[in-house]
């Protein structure tokens, strides 16, 4: 799990909200890619409508709901849906659609479902899961999703009746299955173990660590086997930031808001220890393969790094502050990408403390790292009267080697002719990849990474955003009104594009859904 | 304000040790501590007034929660004890009764007892298995003393202490309660007005309960013990403070040494007789030999060492004279008491003396400045003296040591020494049993120093936070060191390894819900 932390520069589980509800747009191009297709919303329609490789469609039926939003498990198999749905409080025959039922009567309804190949899991809705939960995590093999609200999430929220902000929602995906468990206040972040037995939840001033598992040390499963509290003073909120399991799984490091301090809980003894950082630390990134784990500092030129024997932390002086930290195979990559000025981009050896030194060309604000290469989009700093990498979107692609490996190729950075609108990398046999999307341009850049030589794939429309299918395939959106989607074969460079999907229902009107009346 | 380890370990409060009472070194003063004493200026001596008494307590010396495994520690304001397992560092949290002021461990390691000010009782802790029962005991008491085996406990109230869970209860002047460890049981007792401690024979089979007036024998070995009280003075309200007792190893002899009184008090516990023995002018302090076979007293005034026969304390004592006209009045024995430390921390006196004590003559040196207090290792033959900030009188102002603390490394039964000037005051300190280090704590330096008794050279540790506390566990040569921090910070340190090893937020272990 924090391996995408990192790479993404955010929270794991902040998962993108694809469902930007436009009126009057008859799809939308933040498509979800699963195994069995291309799940997209219709918004104009109120339909969802799964897409599929040979061009054909299909529309889920969601029990006369309206999609809002869609969350897949990280193997594809399977998509959350948050639906919405009319309600007429009046049961005349008469009425039959929205604008027949007076407003005082009409309210919205909200349910999630559980969708794979197709149809909703079990059949129906999840039974008692609210709408609003807006942030999910996964075990290892998207086999339980952890649904909580969001700590960020404001007023705009839709309460359907009430919402227990105590509780993570925990859903068995093979059957729908729902376990409620209360956690504590505010749940912010929930973290599973390697094993998948347990999840750990991090909520105001306290972890709860969830036993997934039947009875597992005397334990029931899905219930609450300890508690950690962060503070012994009632009046006093510790706001959880960050955590990362350690050792096995054994320890959870946890960071919290504004503080240098790291709560070491160990979950096998269940015990507490602190640990005092030289500052609230921006990043951290564990190396199991070192037994350390890496905290970076944002604005403070220091790398600290904690060796999980004795957990004792080495602090290591840089020449700049790194905000963000990656785990590579050749160590820990280090670089900055919240303060403009800072650009370097290290290779850090947590065993020996030593690290190699590239730089980027601009601020970098996207960085993907693979097994032999980052690369990294670069926004422009400058003028117009600036040189011409300060003045252009660049795109940096930077050599992964263990620091003190002699021969390191230096970064190369291409500048673009607009801003990029999706990344995604593609590691083969034989060479690695970048597929590269920039706004306006109705081609896909296939970037060498190696050579930094480029191809371009023609794409039938100016491309909206590019997605990874579980298949090892590419989703690329096109800018079309009807409805664009193109699978990008990588092998081979085909494509095989599906429009017209977002005519699906285009003139059907929607009725008030689940009413004996109409029925 | 006294010491409240293991609060203070809490709360964080660096102690005021000005006036703090804990036991002294000598093996027949580990009950409660030299009470009564009249402690002076700890922070600078006095200026060579005679008549100013000594500090009597061995002020610096902490005593640990610890046994050989586990370090205890009471969390008052949780109602909890904190074990953390010293190999490990695993901890453990138990509840015990509300407002657990103290907690104190029994010398076979087997228990821990807490004074539950908030309950107005005592628990008892299996230090394996946490296992924890309460008895009660009488209203308001805020001091426990363990006896050495560990068998009984008596709790008493002090009001010059600070106590932290007042009940509503009556408050006594003259009750105590006894408390038998194993099984839980509590006697309460009358005794005379004003307990101020208790005093355990080495055999388990005597307690005897000091007041200025009067002593409280109690014999451990009935069914169920009780009180006999000894009258030391015919008006106990009116009786001479009580500076100093000790109890003979076998519990047959008390000795009283009161202020103001040139005689030495004899109570002979067996026939219940209490007698007068003649001692030279101002006794300021006593000391029974290690071998338990002699009494010593420092007569400040009449310049001599006064040793009584323990078996027959009216015998003619044995007296010696200081070796020059210093007014010393402490005196402590090295550990096979072949010799002894004699020195002042009364006046601003740069010189101790070191009695031999079968060939009868003295070593004594000059000292870079006076003392404020000794620490002795456990063989005796290396002392750790802890300096006064204040000089003496004409001390030269060029001289580095001069308005500074400092402590001096001293061989006892050599000439080497390592005068240490320190960036602050002493806080506390403490020696490992197998006799190769002794550890102090400075005043808001995050320091613990590490001292060889071998080679004399200390060694400098970082710690995370300002020190409060320190010690050492029995059978290790490991200190541990309680730091400053709101959810409680310790730190073991291994000589051996030089790894110190530093637990924090401990106290948030009492907190997680199982």
């Amino acid at each position: 799990m924090l391996l995408p932390l990192l790479l993404l520069g955010c929270n794991p589980w902040d998962i993108p909200d694809v469902g930007s509800n436009s009126p009057g747009e008859l799809w939308d191009p933040a498509v979800v890619p699963a195994k069995d297709g291309v799940y997209v919303r219709l918004p104009a329609a109120g339909t969802l409508v799964r897409v599929t490789h040979d061009g054909a469609w299909s529309t889920v039926d969601l029990d006369g709901a309206r999609p809002d939003r869609l969350f897949a498990s990280p193997d594809g198999a399977s998509v959350f849906v948050d639906t919405s749905w009319d309600v007429c409080e009046d049961d005349d025959p008469a009425i039959v659609y929205p604008e027949d039922c007076p407003d005082s009567k009409l309210s919205t309804a909200t349910e999630v479902a559980l969708v794979r190949d197709g149809e909703r899991v079990g059949g129906a809705a999840l039974d008692g899961v609210s709408a609003a939960l807006d942030q999910v995590a996964w075990t290892t093999d998207s086999g339980t999703a952890a649904l909580y609200l969001s700590p960020e999430a404001g007023a705009e929220v839709v309460v359907d009746g009430y919402l227990n902000l105590n509780e993570v929602t925990f859903v068995e995906t093979a059957d729908a299955t729902v376990h409620r468990v209360s956690v504590g206040f505010a749940p912010e972040s929930v973290l599973f173990t390697g094993d998948d037995s347990r999840a750990v939840v991090l909520s105001r001033s306290q972890v709860a660590v969830v036993n997934l598992a039947n009875d597992v040390d005397g334990c029931d499963a899905w219930s609450v086997c300890v508690t950690y509290h962060l503070t012994l003073d009632a009046d006093q909120t510790v706001t959880p930031h960050d955590v990362v399991l350690v050792g096995d799984g054994r320890y959870a490091l946890v960071s919290v808001e504004s503080s240098s301090d790291v709560y070491v809980l160990d979950l096998e003894r269940e015990s507490i220890d602190l640990l005092e950082l030289v500052a609230p630390p921006s990043a951290v990134v564990d190396d199991p393969a070192n037994n350390r784990t890496v905290f970076t500092f944002g604005t403070k030129p220091m790398v600290s790094v904690l060796e999980h024997d004795f957990f004792e932390v080495q602090d290591i002086a840089t020449d700049e502050p790194e905000s963000a930290a990656a785990l590579t195979s050749s160590g820990v990559l280090l670089y900055n990408d919240a303060i403009d000025a800072y650009k370097d981009v290290l290779m850090f050896d947590p065993a020996s403390g030593d690290w190699d030194e590239q730089r980027a060309e601009n601020p970098i604000y996207d960085l993907r790292a693979g097994t032999r290469y980052a690369v990294a989009n670069e926004r422009p700093e400058g003028t117009a009267l600036s040189d011409v990498y300060d003045s252009h979107y660049v795109f940096g692609i930077f050599q992964l080697a263990p620091a003190g490996t002699e021969g390191v190729r230096d970064p190369v950075h291409l500048v673009l002719q607009s801003e990029p609108v999706g990344l995604e990398t593609l590691e083969t046999d034989s060479a690695d990849y970048a597929l590269l999307l920039l706004s306006d341009v109705d081609s896909l850049l296939k970037v060498r990474l190696d050579d930094a030589s480029a191809t371009s794939i023609d794409l039938p429309a100016a491309p909206l955003g590019i997605a990874a299918s579980p298949d090892a395939s590419f989703i690329v959106t096109g800018d079309s009104p009807m409805g664009m989607v193109s699978f990008v074969d990588p092998a081979d460079d085909s494509l095989q594009t599906v429009t017209g999907f977002a005519t699906s229902n285009f003139l059907g009107r929607p009725a008030l859904p689940r009413r004996a009346a109409s029925e | 304000m006294r010491f409240l380890p293991l609060l203070a370990l809490s709360l964080m409060a660096c102690s005021d040790y000005s006036n703090t009472l804990a036991p002294k070194d000598g093996a027949y003063d580990t009950g409660g501590g030299a009470w009564g004493a009249d402690t002076g200026d700890q922070a600078g001596a006095g200026d060579g007034d005679d008549t100013a008494s000594e500090n009597e307590s061995d002020y610096l010396k902490l005593a640990p929660a610890a046994t050989d495994q586990y370090v205890f520690v009471a969390n008052p304001g949780r109602d909890t004890v904190t074990r953390i397992a010293v190999s490990t560092l695993d901890v453990q949290t138990v509840g015990v009764g509300r407002i657990p002021s103290t907690v104190q461990t029994t010398s076979d390691y087997r228990l821990a007892l807490t004074l539950d000010e908030g309950d107005d009782a005592v628990s008892r802790i299996y230090a394996e298995t946490l296992d924890v029962e309460q008895v009660g005991i009488r209203d308001n008491m805020n001091q426990l003393d363990l006896s050495p085996d560990g068998q009984f406990a008596m709790a008493w109230f002090d009001p010059d202490a600070e106590s932290l869970g007042t009940s509503d209860g009556v408050t006594s002047f003259n009750e105590v309660s006894f408390v038998r460890t194993d099984p839980l049981v509590h006697y309460p007792m009358a005794v005379g007005y004003g307990p101020k401690g208790v005093r355990w024979s080495d055999d388990g089979k005597r307690a005897i309960v000091v007041s200025d007036g009067s002593l409280a024998l109690v014999d451990l070995t009935a069914e169920t013990p009780k009180a006999e009280l000894i009258p030391l003075a015919d008006d106990e309200l009116d009786a001479p403070v009580a500076e100093e007792v000790v109890l003979t190893p076998d519990g047959k002899y008390a000795f009283v040494r009161q202020r103001g009184v040139e005689d030495l008090v004899v109570v002979d516990l067996d026939n219940q007789v209490v007698d007068h023995v003649t001692v030279g002018n101002d006794p300021t302090d006593m000391d029974v030999a290690p071998d338990g076979a002699s009494l010593a007293v420092v007569a400040r005034t009449a310049r001599q060492i006064w040793s009584f026969d323990v078996e027959n304390p009216y015998a003619t004592p044995a007296v010696v004279d200081f070796p020059s006209d210093s007014p010393y009045g402490s005196i402590s024995f090295g550990g096979d008491g072949s010799h002894a430390l004699l020195y002042t921390n009364a006046a601003a006196i740069d010189s101790l003396a070191i009695w031999d004590v079968d060939g009868g003559g003295f070593d004594e040196r000059t000292l870079v400045k006076p003392v404020a207090s000794i620490g002795l290792s456990p063989t005796g033959d290396t002392a750790i003296v802890f300096h006064t900030k204040t000089d003496v009188a004409d001390a030269d102002p060029k001289d580095p040591f001069y308005g500074n603390w400092a402590v001096t490394l001293m061989e006892t039964d050599g000439l080497g020494e390592n005068r240490l000037l320190l960036p602050s005051e002493p806080t506390g300190y403490t020696v490992t049993d197998d006799n190769e280090w002794g550890y102090f704590i400075l005043d808001g330096m995050q320091l613990l120093e590490a001292c060889s008794f071998e080679t004399l050279i200390p060694d400098q540790v970082s710690l995370a936070s300002v020190p409060v506390f320190v010690g050492t566990l029995p059978g290790h040569n490991a200190a541990w060191v309680s730091q400053k921090h709101d959810l409680g910070r310790l730190s073991f340190y291994d000589p051996s390894a030089r790894t110190l090893d530093t637990l924090t937020g401990f106290e948030l272990n009492s907190d997680i819900e199982h």
